[in-house]
């Protein structure tokens, strides 16, 4: 999945990457206190082009295709980064490189497709990685080699090395879910919108691009009872026009932009619960170390200490998020206690370490920022501390188009990037983040250009471990390593606040991202 | 000129509008000294506060005071105005004698040239073009410019035209006379006060679309003040405070009520003729 | 008079192509591509190259430029680059938003300016005249963006009594009302103001005319003679400006749409620019263009037939 994309809130101006522009069109079935009690109407925060999940590109998707496909395992429904058995009634890593799995028995695809079967498992792990396929997201199983099957309901997972991530990233995102051989065989293991095969709780009724995606149960199904009849599913991109439509009646559940978290709770909306959790997307401001201007470390050094972090969040978050120590949120393994440099920093130690790099004041740079209120706040806020050290900073909004393809080596606009604010979507395993950093990512993501062996070597050990602890401290040495080349000054992991209404029992990954399928009504 | 000034007083409408933009045009030059803060002067403990007396009209959601940059912001308002306008003006009027003095294929391309840059919408032209050139104040005037000239242009063109075929004209070809002289002598003093009223009534148009444009994000770049980032500053946090889009609407109305009145009385004593001509298409 | 429509006609169409190309150039500069955007860094370089041919982005501009042109003709404006949806259908699904918006503002204004402007031309001076007057440079000077944003802000946001984003229901006829009533009036505001003026100056000249006298000598009612002679008359310059306003309310659209969250051409163009959907981009130009270039024709046309000594000015 691509980093640069944002699933939290922004501004009329911000179109969200890739797979959709939500225009803001919400189809209004009425308000939810008529007899409405069986359709849950919630907001999504992109719109869907593609439900296939070899091919999501958007993590909007993603939470449909979890509600339409069961996987092996899954995310537990209380919001922690765990896992718990979905499809398999048995999962278990034998080692390394090899998981068994028994399915439970009676488990149906809808559209009489049969049973779910070890055949049915192996047919859609495999299809991702098919070589002559070249789907997007056959990064997600990583070093999948092939599944074995060993009788009717169960089987071998067999890797290539060991993949850590294989759990978190691979099966319990929608990347792992379970596919019906016979139908994806009957269309040529292509589809888009209309999935051949579910075999989650509920199915795909009705898509309209842009405007609304509505599910229905699954009759198939066999699990625990459904929540609701239908879920209406609004790609709404902007949060703004989802909270007028939550305050309208419309939406029973939405998240809501960071600045209007104290609007509702100085004037709270009638029977309504606000839940205001961490988010795991991780926001900084990077430093082109190849840029002449940043070449010395003592001028990027300066920059680290002389922006207030706990400023910016004022400015930007309202005061609600926490400061970050590095790329890795807290929960995660790898998540740093400290980081080398206070939020606060240290405005004399910045102003005396740009006089040892001995550069003119006021020194010019250039800070580029995607358009959306919030990096622009936070590029304003890092301007005005680094005024008070010496430098003169240019301030660049950049449309999301532009600024993704900023520091990409495919353009010829990599070479001045010197400044910019950055942040990455994230997901439950560590070595998601670490991996958009390594050498190979110099020209790609690695907008910083910085190259670092240990890294590099940390990165693939740590992908390969299965101890907690030792992955832990790999990871921790990781993001230290980063600071320690000057050109990171990490900011927060951001926040998702989410209303929803007090008749619903809502479900939250560790992410802050609902999960449709364990919605319920009181 | 006296003659007008006089003329003016005696127009209710037209005499509000310059005493409008008299003050306007001071305001603008003295801004600087009459804004009780530095515009850009970031405070983040003071966000978004109602006016008081510490904040006349309140503070922005990085607590700025906004009428420092509402006080600032005229300066860039009027700066585009300028610039663009005499620009476009200038070369409107050289493309317009061009087309209506010179060879008929000349004035075809010209009138196909303006018809064209009239026929886009005018934010398509600047995104794309603010897109590729990056945000900026200059691109902002630079597409005010490239769209204002046909405007200009077609008028100077009709009145060369209907100059050039007048009798006494022809009779100073007859004499040898150099197509600047004409030029110079017969057309231009006839189109003067048409395209100065013009000028004027432009005004609007084009602070307007700077607003309009910065609005949109593509104008000025942060941290300059102007209405137009007021403006988008203030939809953004639209529900947190209403202060920003109040204090930023307000001097766009003043601008462009003021200058229009005034346009409107000027155009009424000097060419009642021109009534009838439509507004820009912008 | 045909020969006058032909040369126009020929002209327009230059003008329609001349745009696009030139949009088209300007596009393809910006820097960033969708392939960069859709891909990201999972993208190896051949799965870009494959991309861009299968977009047909990696021939010359020129080439894309005439077989996007030669396909428009054959009504077929390619496909968008992210949900492979065809452009048209993309393009007509939003273009009914713009146009109702745009019609119902024009229509609106119409509705009240049109009396306001017959009235103050009959009761020249009285203080409604004179109140219109102010009223009407006041509304169309001030831009309609600020209008929208005040509207949102007082009548949506504080006081509720409309909503703020959207279009509504489908099929929901009173609920999509509702929400047109907004953007309208900000679109339209400045309409009442011009068509009342039009209406009142172009009705102060039809007056005195000679026909209307005798209409009026003849003993006929003030009234009728309002409507049958000189309304009559002064209409027709009201619709030509009208053909030619409709550009300029393109863009107002833009923002109407913008404030309001309202689907439509405008906000498709805004977004597609933004995410370098070129084809969309291509496609919403050219609609745009025809839309407006239409619209001056018409009105030029118009124009032509009323006034003769129109015809003969482009030389």
């Amino acid at each position: 999945m691509n980093p640069g994309f944002h699933p939290t809130r922004r501004d009329f101006l911000r179109t969200v990457t890739a797979a959709g522009i939500g225009v803001a069109t919400v189809g209004y079935t009425g308000p939810t206190w008529a007899a409405d009690g069986d359709i849950l109407h919630i907001r999504n925060y992109n719109s869907v082009a593609t439900l296939d999940p070899a091919r999501m590109i958007s993590g909007a998707e993603g939470l449909i295709g979890n509600a339409l496909y069961m996987s092996l395992v899954r995310f537990p429904s209380d919001g922690g980064w765990g896992w718990q058995p979905d499809a398999a009634e048995h999962f278990e890593q034998l080692d390394g490189t090899h998981y068994a799995f028994r399915l439970r028995k009676g488990q149906q695809f809808n559209n009489d497709l049969g049973e779910m079967t070890a055949e049915d498992v192996k047919y859609s792990l495999e299809r991702v990685i098919r070589s002559d396929k070249n789907f997007p997201n056959s990064g997600d199983l990583g070093t999948l080699s092939h599944v074995e099957v060993e009788d009717r309901y169960s089987g071998v997972i067999v890797l290539k090395s060991p993949y850590a991530a294989l759990i978190t990233v691979g099966l319990c995102q929608s990347t792992g879910s379970i596919h019906s051989k016979t139908a994806m065989e009957a269309v040529d293991d292509e589809f888009g919108i209309h999935p051949p095969s579910c075999s989650g709780p509920y199915q795909l009724k009705s898509w309209q691009s842009k405007r609304l995606t509505v599910l229905e149960r699954n009759p198939a199904w066999t699990g625990d009872p459904q929540g609701f009849r239908e879920i209406h599913i609004y790609p709404i991109n902007d949060p703004k026009p989802a909270e007028l439509a939550y305050e309208a009646g419309e939406l029973d559940c939405t998240q809501i932009a960071v600045e209007s978290v104290e609007v509702f709770e100085k004037r709270p909306t009638p029977n309504s619960t606000l839940d205001v959790r961490k988010a795991l997307r991780y926001y900084w401001i990077g430093m082109n170390m190849e840029h002449p201007k940043l070449a010395d470390i003592r001028v990027r050094q300066a920059i680290q200490w002389g922006i207030d972090v706990e400023a910016v969040l004022k400015a930007a978050w309202f005061g609600l998020a926490e400061p970050a120590t590095g790329i890795i949120a807290p929960g995660l393994i790898g998540h740093r206690e400290k980081a080398n440099i206070p939020p606060k920093g240290n405005p004399d130690r910045a102003r005396r370490l740009l006089a040892e790099a001995g550069v003119k004041t006021p020194f010019r740079l250039r800070l580029d920022c995607p358009t959306d209120t919030l990096e622009q706040t936070v590029a304003l806020v890092a301007q005005w501390c680094l005024r008070d050290i010496g430098f003169e900073i240019d301030v660049r909004p950049q449309d999301s188009a532009t600024f993704l393809t900023m520091g990409m080596e495919s353009g010829d606009r990599w070479q001045d990037v010197q400044l910019f604010v950055q942040s990455f979507f994230m997901l439950g395993d560590p070595y998601y983040a670490t991996q958009w950093f390594i050498e190979e990512q110099v020209g790609l993501w690695n907008w910083e250009r910085w190259r670092s062996k240990e890294f590099d070597r940390r990165h693939h050990v740590a992908l390969g471990l299965t101890d907690e602890s030792e992955r832990d401290r790999h990871y921790q040495r990781m993001q230290q390593i980063m600071e320690d080349t000057g050109c990171y000054r990490f900011l927060t992991h951001g926040l998702e606040p989410t209303l929803y209404r007090d008749n619903l029992i809502p479900s939250f990954r560790g992410d802050g991202y609902p999960i449709f399928r364990d919605f319920k009504r009181v | 000129m006296g003659h007008t000034l006089r003329r003016l007083r005696s127009d209710r409408l037209g005499f509000l509008g310059l005493i409008i933009v008299s003050t306007i045009v001071l305001v603008t030059i003295l801004a600087n000294v009459l804004a009780p803060y530095d515009p850009v002067d970031i405070d983040v403990d003071a966000r978004l506060l109602s006016p008081s007396s510490d904040h006349l009209l309140g503070t922005d959601q990085l607590g700025r005071d906004i009428l420092s940059r509402v006080l600032v912001g005229s300066q860039v308002a009027l700066k585009v105005s300028l610039i663009a306008i005499s620009v476009s003006l200038t070369l409107g009027l050289l493309l317009g004698m061009l087309a209506g003095f010179g060879p008929r294929w000349l004035d075809r391309v010209l009138v196909v040239g303006f018809d064209t840059v009239r026929s886009f919408p005018t934010i398509m032209f600047a995104l794309a073009v603010v897109s590729l050139i990056g945000p900026s104040l200059n691109t902002v005037i630079g597409v005010v410019i490239l769209t204002s000239i046909p405007i200009y242009g077609r008028i100077v063109r009709t009145q060369t035209l209907a100059t050039r075929d007048r009798d006494f004209i022809k009779a100073e070809q007859a004499m040898d006379a150099s197509t600047g002289r004409i030029l110079f002598r017969h057309v231009l003093p006839n189109i003067a006060a048409p395209l100065l009223i013009l000028a004027s009534m432009d005004v609007p148009v084009v602070v307007g679309m700077e607003a309009g444009l910065s609005f949109l994000g593509l104008g000025v770049s942060p941290p300059t003040p102007s209405w137009g980032s007021i403006l988008n500053d203030g939809y953004s946090f639209i529900r947190n405070s209403p202060w920003p889009i109040i204090a930023g609407g307000i001097p766009l109305i003043v601008v462009t009520l003021g200058f229009t009145f005034l346009g409107e009385a000027l155009r009424d004593i000097l060419d009642p003729k021109l009534r009838r001509s439509g507004r820009r298409a912008s | 008079m045909l020969n006058y429509a032909a040369r126009r006609i020929g002209l327009s169409l230059l003008i329609v192509v001349l745009a696009v190309s030139l949009l088209f150039g300007m596009i393809h500069m910006i820097p960033g591509d969708p392939a960069s955007v859709l891909l990201g860094p999972r993208a190896t370089p051949e799965l870009r190259a494959e991309l861009n041919q299968r977009m047909g982005l990696d021939q010359p501009v020129m080439v894309q430029l005439g077989r996007f042109l030669l396909n428009a003709l054959r009504g077929d404006l390619g496909e968008d680059v992210f949900s492979n949806r065809p452009v048209t259908t993309i393009v007509l699904e939003q273009l009914p938003y713009t146009v109702i918006l745009v019609l119902l503002a024009i229509g609106c204004a119409a509705l009240i300016g049109i009396p306001l402007g017959c009235y103050s031309a009959i009761r020249r001076n009285s203080w409604l005249d004179r109140v219109t007057a102010v009223m009407s440079v006041s509304f169309i000077a001030v831009p309609s963006f600020i209008i929208a944003l005040y509207a949102l802000l007082i009548l949506s946001v504080k006081l509720r009594w409309f909503p703020a984003m959207g279009a509504g229901e489908t099929g929901n006829l009173p609920d999509q009302l509702r929400h047109l009533v907004l953007p309208t009036f900000a679109l339209g505001l400045g309409w009442v103001g011009y068509i009342s003026r039009l209406v009142r100056s172009s009705m102060l000249e039809v007056i005195e005319e000679q026909h209307v006298r005798t209409a009026r000598a003849f003993g006929l009612p003030e009234w009728v003679v309002i409507r049958d002679y000189a309304l009559r008359i002064a209409i027709l310059p009201t619709v030509t400006v009208i053909g030619l306003g409709i550009g300029m309310t393109l863009s107002s659209a833009l923002f109407t749409e913008i404030v309001f969250s309202r689907p439509g051409i405008g906000k498709l163009l805004h977004e597609s620019v933004m995410t370098r959907n070129y084809p969309v981009v291509m496609g919403t130009v050219l609609i745009t263009t025809i839309f407006f270039v239409v619209a001056t024709l018409l009105s030029d046309l118009v124009n032509a037939w009323l006034d003769p000594r129109l015809r003969s000015e482009s030389r």
